[in-house]
């Protein structure tokens, strides 16, 4: 008969953290939270450094999820400073979230740091895998595009399509053709953006994965929206829901309503455009993509604008900026709200604050700071 | 003991290298070693020698490499058949007729040749033909059917060696980064330094080309610091001021009139020749490109460093430049003048600048009249500055088909203009520079109202 008060019914903490793991990963963070307090401690009574890194690297994922992105960073580093320093070949989530918890605070100079150390010290290495360097070159490329500097941006993609690597796995190709494809759609590249995305979605289609699949026809249905290539974009948008399938969350179904609003718009249907933008705003909710948020606010906006509801365009349009302002590297997209605030205002006759809109406009447009586009020798 | 004659006035050195990457191609095409190539009277260290183009083989040791790869002894010495010269000679022609923008001739000889290559299962031939034409459409400015022309030429076959088409590599990596890919010209060109860096004896040369390219992609990336590294000990080296494009154009007239004459082997020798001095030529402006590139990188960051590659684009152009290159030159002088404080020589300089770009092909007027602007702007010449602006909008809008570097120009008059207290000329400035800007078109109008809101 077992005994109530026998010790080997207490879990230990790593059983702990285990559990945790899976609690945060089922969205049940407040439980998961307990759990990782209650493990930290036994770890550090029981002085087991690592079981007590991954406590800390748990309460770090709970912070970000909150969005408490200033605690996240004193967790994740709490794991770096405390005891050995993690490889950075094994812990590549526990660096990325904390490169990008950097960016997402505005501190851009040392998340693209911690993202070179790691990517050097994974060259380094004998055995390095190319799959790990194509990883820390891709989330370094992200940290260089969210300061703003497209060209390091590029640069740091070059390793991911060396001919050396070509024989990574599919997830990391189509996750490098993704991040080029984004990289060239925010710089007005939409010629080379299509290029990958269509490498995207063919090594994603292969792979069998259907929502990686839908993913990948979203990225272009993006881009070709950019590209004013109606037809295409919208068999694309087709081709994604057909993916998805009935795996959509809500927060997916939001991303691929907010670019079926843009084609409806620019399909000549402000009305439609209007409906689907503000179905698009209830899916996304408030906190969780503030980016696409923004996007769906700015299709609302216009569509109002183009209906002649000036009343419901203005505030559609500060909250368009609103929300962008608060999605971390998103200055293509900012701009391009300027852009069309400015041309509200000026038909508002607000002569001044349509300047301002405009030369905000202009200062966030990638491609007027850029130096992807190079002239010929 | 070693069968070998010494290096010999007969044979030319650069015979020597192409005898030398032959047989480099060929032992690595059957995937053998140098030391399981070698054999009694040719040690691994003698055919390193040899590959490396430094030592020319006897007949006998020819022979028995040509039998150890598989080939006849004839082509391995590079000795063509009159039906391999006149075959040669079409690609060469062509090439020659792409440099003189007969474009057309060019591709009809250059689809004959690969309809034949098709036939004949001749990937090598195909590979070239396939490089002829995607020059050709790059020529026409088809940037995207060159890019696929030109990757077809890297994969018909076995790959490419980089030493051996730097023609085909250079062509693509200019295309990619005209094209904004600015990744895939950085891979490429990583991707072939890799490559030459692997061959048992390296060649210096190949590796200095493709760092120049490379540095000058990485400084355009954003990046001077990898692009100091990269450049290494390339931009240390000095110039050839000798007008080696004069050399070239009157090599290629002597081997037509020799190939007229039926002179077929001296003809080749002169064409070849007059290739071999366009590379050299286009090594020297690739240099300078790459020291005036990281000039303009070094003014971007307000270091007046830049001076020092400055004179060194200067000087690797010769004596005569062209005015285009002159002329941008000039315009990165007034910047760096402007940098250090001396207005009166940046305003001559960029008042040089706008002559010696306004004599060529209009080509980068507008970045001459745009650095004009900024320094009457500093001096204060409030109307000389607008004047500046409103011309190096003129001048640039004539040129810049996607907008990019009008909306650049709109933008910094927008802040000119809204400085000067002209509001209402700064809002449409302003319009413009967010209208045009490339990033910005996100087509979120309706079809038919968007050409009214980005014209």
């Amino acid at each position: 008969m077992l005994d109530p008060d026998s010790p080997f019914d207490a879990p230990t903490p790593a059983e702990r953290v285990e559990s945790a793991e899976v609690q945060i990963g089922l969205e049940r963070l407040d439980e998961a939270e307990e759990e990782l307090f209650v493990a930290l401690r036994g770890a550090e009574a029981a002085k087991d450094a690592a079981t007590a890194a991954r406590a800390q690297e748990g309460l770090g994922s709970i912070a970000v999820r909150r969005g408490n992105t200033a605690a996240a960073i004193d967790w994740f580093e709490r794991v770096i400073e405390t005891g050995a320093r993690p490889d950075p070949a094994e812990r590549i989530e526990l660096y990325r979230n904390l490169a990008q918890a950097y960016s997402e605070t505005g501190r851009s100079e040392p998340a693209i740091a911690l993202l070179e150390q790691c990517r050097a010290e994974v060259a380094r290495a004998p055995d390095a895998d190319p799959a790990t360097l194509v990883l820390y070159s891709i989330y370094l490329s992200h940290a260089y595009g969210d300061a703003g500097d497209y060209g390091r941006a590029a640069a740091a993609l070059a390793d991911a399509l060396r001919g050396d690597v070509e024989e990574i796995d599919r997830r990391v190709r189509a996750f490098a053709y993704h991040a080029l494809a984004r990289l060239y759609c925010t710089t007005g590249h939409t010629a080379q953006a299509l290029v990958y995305a269509d490498k995207q979605v063919e090594l994603t289609e292969a792979s069998g994965n259907d929502w990686h699949a839908a993913n990948a026809h979203l990225v272009r249905a993006h881009i070709l929206l950019d590209d004013a290539q109606t037809g295409p974009a919208r068999e694309a948008l087709e081709t994604t829901r057909r993916f998805y399938g009935d795996r959509m969350s809500s927060l997916d179904e939001g991303w691929v309503v907010v670019e079926e609003a843009r084609l409806a718009l620019q399909s000549g249907d402000p009305d439609g455009a209007v409906d689907l933008a503000r179905q698009a705003i209830e899916l996304l909710g408030t906190q969780s993509a503030p980016g696409e948020l923004g996007d769906a606010y700015l299709v609302l906006a216009r569509g109002y604008d183009e209906l002649g509801r000036a009343e419901r365009a203005g505030p559609a349009y500060t909250s368009a900026i609103d929300a962008l302002r608060k999605q971390n590297g998103w200055h293509c997209e900012l701009g391009r709200a300027y852009r069309w605030y400015g041309k509200f205002l000026r038909r508002a006759g607000r002569a001044e604050a349509a300047m301002e809109a405009f030369e905000r406009a202009a200062d966030l447009a990638p491609s007027n700071l850029a130096v992807l586009e190079l002239p010929d020798l | 003991m070693e069968d070998h004659v010494a290096h010999d006035d007969e044979y030319s050195n650069e015979a020597l290298r192409k005898l030398g990457a032959r047989v480099r191609h060929l032992r690595r095409k059957k995937g053998m070693t140098q030391r399981e190539l070698s054999f009694d009277g040719c040690s691994y260290s003698y055919l390193a020698r040899i590959e490396a183009g430094d030592r020319r083989p006897s007949p006998r040791v020819l022979m028995e490499i040509a039998r150890r790869l598989g080939v006849a002894a004839e082509e391995l010495s590079g000795e063509t058949s009159t039906e391999q010269r006149s075959r040669s000679l079409e690609l060469l022609d062509a090439a020659m007729m792409i440099r003189g923008g007969e474009l057309d001739d060019a591709e009809e000889l250059l689809r004959g040749v690969l309809r034949e290559a098709e036939v004949n299962g001749d990937a090598q031939r195909m590979s070239e033909a396939y490089e002829g034409l995607g020059a050709v459409a790059d020529e026409r400015g088809d940037r995207a059917e060159a890019i696929g022309l030109l990757e077809q030429a890297r994969d018909a076959g076995p790959p490419p060696d980089p030493a051996e088409r730097v023609e085909l590599f250079g062509r693509l990596f200019q295309l990619y980064r005209r094209s904004g890919d600015v990744a895939r010209a950085l891979a490429l060109l990583q991707d072939c330094l890799a490559q030459l860096r692997r061959e048992p004896v390296t060649d210096a040369t190949k590796v200095v080309r493709y760092a120049v390219w490379l540095s000058r992609a990485y400084t355009e990336a954003g990046d001077p610091a990898r692009a100091a590294d990269v450049l290494g000990s390339a931009l240390a080296d000095g110039g050839n001021q000798v007008d080696l494009r004069s050399r070239a154009a009157a090599q290629y007239e002597l081997s037509r009139r020799l190939a007229a004459a039926g002179e077929v082997e001296h003809a080749l020798r002169s064409a070849d020749r007059a290739l071999s001095l366009y590379e050299l030529d286009e090594d020297n402006r690739a240099l300078s490109e790459a020291h005036l590139a990281y000039a303009q990188r070094l003014l971007d960051m307000g270091d007046a460093e830049a001076g020092r590659h400055l004179a060194a684009a200067r000087n690797l152009l010769g004596a005569h430049p062209s005015p285009t290159d002159h002329g941008r030159i000039l315009v990165e002088d007034a910047r760096q003048a402007l940098l250090l404080g001396d207005t009166a020589t940046a305003a001559q300089r960029a008042a040089h600048a706008v002559r010696a770009l306004g004599e060529g092909d209009g080509a980068h007027l507008g970045d001459a009249h745009l650095v004009l602007a900024r320094v009457q702007d500093e001096l204060g010449e409030v109307e000389r500055a607008d004047a500046a602006y409103a011309a190096a909008i003129e001048a640039i809008r004539g040129q810049d088909a996607s907008g990019r570097d009008l909306a650049r120009a709109y933008r910094w008059y927008g802040k000119f203009l809204k400085r000067i207290g002209r509001a209402e000329a700064a809002l449409e400035a302003f319009e413009l520079a967010a209208d045009l800007a490339p990033s910005n078109q996100d087509a979120l109008a309706p079809a038919e109202a968007r050409s009214s809101t980005t014209a």
